[in-house]
């Protein structure tokens, strides 16, 4: 505690200096509105007129997450990730020097309460999963900060994270490959609680079987191997593992996508039931948004490794601010056939995130897209309350109203 | 129109049937039978293996060797594995000899009566089931001690080997990096030393440290063992290079469970098919290693026997391989008898443990 406030006294005047000042702000409208009126002429174009305009936002960027950064963790959220980023080295020089990478989550932030849950939707290959394993450290981050129950595990080392582990756990996509082929089911479940020593040695027995009980798993299943189930019997066992130690977090990584509708219905409301009697917080991953509509609380709308989107459920679902979360919701389709649907077409594939566009990384397949979206970066921020956005449209809406 | 009918009603119950099938898959909760006691795949494999015949041939070969070799001079306990026959056997030689002098023919027959202290190259009898080498000991009770000394030696190895393997190409395969760049740089350099001439060297060294008769078979084994971990280490290492990948290994890491734990309980067992396999065609190649060796004098040494001692025979005398079959074909029977065993077993545990060939 006292070291917070250490923190928090130091770091006051560092943010004094770091926040812009609103001189700077005015100055940067100015530009902006200066530059929307030089759009037309074409002679500028050659010049980058948004050069300019992007190193700003780029430098309160980069200040904004370094204020981010030293500002003391929310004692009420169980999980606050800061500008989370994950990039795999793609080329190496001989020396080990990084040449070129894949930037799989880039800058991503968001807090998580315990008891709730938060859904993380978006296409394949935006970076969701790769943002739960960061999240859980299956993956070295590389640069940000994950803050869990209070404590910085950013940079525990493998020790350190064995005591962690029991409280944040995984369930994966796959039911198939997820469980060791040759163990039986009470070993698989056994070996958690014996590992981290959860029970007493003589009640690991009654334990599992108590929660296979919790999971909807019989107990002559005990000495029964994975291959001799179904894809819900074993999605179950990897929910009664995941839950063998009695986590705090858990990561549902696609967790129904596998199955069949009506499995995926009895596996959502076997993760609903167990958040309601074990007090879970969920980060479910998905990109089924009716699954994720069903379950969540919070939704955050991903697009290739950046946050585009993230609010409580109501609010996103009633007033989808990002053109990508709206092309997405346009795509759930309606059981009455008598309204006609407002579809947004997506043309074109999701970018290579190896060579992520420039500006914002959807300005190819965006259907509003306007010149600044090519060059610069749009901020991430709060539009209403608790529903953040980052999209130019919203920034040019807030200026009108002004 | 009946026919109609009738394949209609084939039809149903067919519908019927799958729609059955559907129904046990789908409902989930559904209790099985809790009498159905599905297979482990470990009992899966026992019934693939028995179910070839050639696997079954192989181990009634094996384990025929181990009781003949094992029990054998528990139950045969007439001659020991040194104890020549020394019951005295006189050999009569005759020789004639014509002569003709001045017209006149003289014959001269000539006897001599050799007495020798042992009964050496006897025939099969009563007394030596097949038979006595030169030295008048029992060919048969040789082999059962020389089938000793060889399954002792390979099985002794093997398992060094293997255990040598797992670990090394293991810790390469699961921490990757700088340690597995250095642990197979070893295994090249070891894979790079030609076997027979530093045997050869070792054996000149034993030679003038003194050691003799049957302990020279293990200081070889022991460098030939050293020498051939490389192979199985790199067959588990590229094992463990692809399951480490697998999404329960991902699961074991979220669990937060040791590295040793994950390698020696999650991931070596799931490479024990490919090493069961490779441990049974090793000792094949590790009897027929030892037999060299001592073929050439190298590995045990007369009068102790070894598979490969025994048919040294016929370096010393070229009429033996003529003359005296049962001098060495018995042993070299047994050879083959062990290597084809170890290689049928290991053909049939690797078709057992194929989860492709379900049948």
């Amino acid at each position: 505690m006292a070291d917070l406030e250490k923190i928090e006294n130091e770091q006051a005047p560092l943010e004094n200096q770091v926040k812009p000042t609103k001189g700077d702000i005015a100055e940067n409208q100015a530009v902006e509105n200066q530059v929307t009126e030089d759009q037309p002429s074409p002679v500028v174009e050659n010049t980058d007129p948004y050069q300019a305009l992007a190193e700003i936002y780029a430098q309160r960027k980069a200040e904004q997450k370094a204020s981010d950064m030293l500002k003391p963790f929310d004692e009420k959220a169980l999980l606050e990730v800061r500008h989370l980023r994950k990039a795999f080295p793609l080329k190496k020089s001989l020396t080990g020097k990084v040449l070129s990478e894949l930037i799989a989550v880039d800058d991503v932030s968001f807090k998580l309460y315990p008891g709730e849950t938060l859904g993380i939707v978006g296409e394949s290959g935006c970076g969701k999963t790769t943002m739960g394993r960061t999240i859980l450290k299956l993956y070295p981050s590389s640069g940000g900060q994950v803050i869990f129950d209070g404590k910085d595990i950013t940079n525990y080392k493998s020790k350190d994270m064995r005591e962690i582990r029991k409280q944040m756990q995984i369930i994966f996509q796959d039911p198939y490959s997820s469980l060791p082929p040759r163990s039986t089911v009470g070993g698989i479940l056994s070996e958690p609680v014996e590992v981290h020593k959860i029970v007493p040695k003589a009640q690991i027995k009654s334990y599992v079987l108590d929660l296979m009980d919790k999971c909807g798993l019989r107990d002559y299943y005990y000495e029964r191997y994975p291959h001799e189930f179904s894809g819900g019997q074993r999605q179950r066992i990897c929910i009664a593992r995941a839950l063998s130690v009695n986590p705090k977090l858990v990561v549902c990584d696609e967790p129904v996508s596998a199955l069949d509708v009506s499995i995926q219905a009895q596996i959502i409301n076997l993760l609903k039931d167990l958040q309601k009697n074990m007090g879970l917080t969920y980060l479910f991953i998905s990109h089924d948004l009716s699954v994720v509509k069903y379950i969540s609380d919070k939704i955050g709308v991903m697009y290739l490794g950046t946050m585009v989107e993230f609010g409580g459920k109501d609010d996103i679902f009633s007033n989808p601010l990002h053109p990508y979360t709206k092309a997405l919701f346009s795509a759930i389709p309606n059981p009455n056939p008598d309204v006609k649907m407002e579809r947004v077409h997506l043309e074109g594939d999701i970018p290579s995130p190896a060579n992520p566009p420039k500006g914002c990384r959807f300005h190819t397949r965006c259907p509003k897209a306007m010149d600044i979206c090519k060059h610069v970066c749009p901020e991430y921020k709060e539009y209403e309350n608790g529903h953040f956005a980052a999209c130019h449209l919203l920034d040019l809406k807030e200026e009108e109203n002004q | 129109m009946e026919e109609n009918k009738n394949l209609e009603n084939v039809s149903l119950e067919k519908e019927e049937v799958v729609n059955e099938n559907i129904e046990s898959n789908v409902q989930d909760n559904e209790p099985l039978d809790k009498n159905i006691k599905l297979m482990s795949p470990t009992r899966m494999v026992i019934r693939r293996f028995f179910r070839s015949k050639l696997s079954i041939i192989g181990l009634i070969m094996v384990i025929g060797l181990f009781v003949f070799s094992f029990f054998g001079p528990l139950v045969y306990t007439r001659w020991g594995e040194t104890t020549p026959d020394s019951s005295p056997l006189t050999e009569y030689a005759t020789s004639e000899f014509t002569y003709t002098v001045n017209g006149q023919t003289f014959v001269v027959r000539q006897s001599v009566e050799k007495e020798m202290s042992y009964n050496s190259y006897a025939p099969i009898s009563g007394d030596h089931l097949l038979g006595t080498d030169q030295q008048g000991y029992d060919i048969f009770t040789r082999l059962m001690y020389g089938g000793r000394i060889s399954l002792t030696v390979s099985f002794l190895a093997v398992f060094v080997i293997t255990l040598l393997g797992v670990v090394m190409g293991g810790i390469a395969g699961y921490f990757g990096g700088w340690v597995d760049n250095l642990i197979m740089r070893i295994c090249d350099v070891l894979m790079c030393l030609p076997g027979v001439p530093i045997l050869l060297i070792i054996g000149l060294i034993l030679d003038s440290a003194g050691v003799g008769g049957s302990e020279r078979i293990y200081w070889l084994m022991i460098y030939l063992t050293l020498f051939s971990w490389p192979g199985t280490a790199r067959l588990v290492r590229g094992q463990i290079l692809s399951l480490r990948e697998q999404e329960y290994m991902v699961a074991a890491e979220a669990m937060g469970y040791s590295a040793p734990r994950k390698i020696f309980k999650h991931l070596v067992p799931n490479v024990m098919p490919q090493l069961i396999v490779q441990m049974s065609l090793s000792l094949g190649s590790m009897i027929l290693y030892e037999a060299t060796l001592s073929y050439l004098n190298l590995g045990v040494r007369a009068p102790f026997a070894a598979w490969g001692t025994m048919i040294n025979i016929i370096s010393t005398d070229p009429n033996v391989i003529t003359d005296h079959f049962l001098a060495w074909g018995p042993a070299g029977i047994c050879i083959v008898i062990a290597v084809l065993g170890f290689n049928f077993v290991g053909d049939g545990l690797r078709d057992a443990l194929d989860p492709k060939m379900r049948r």
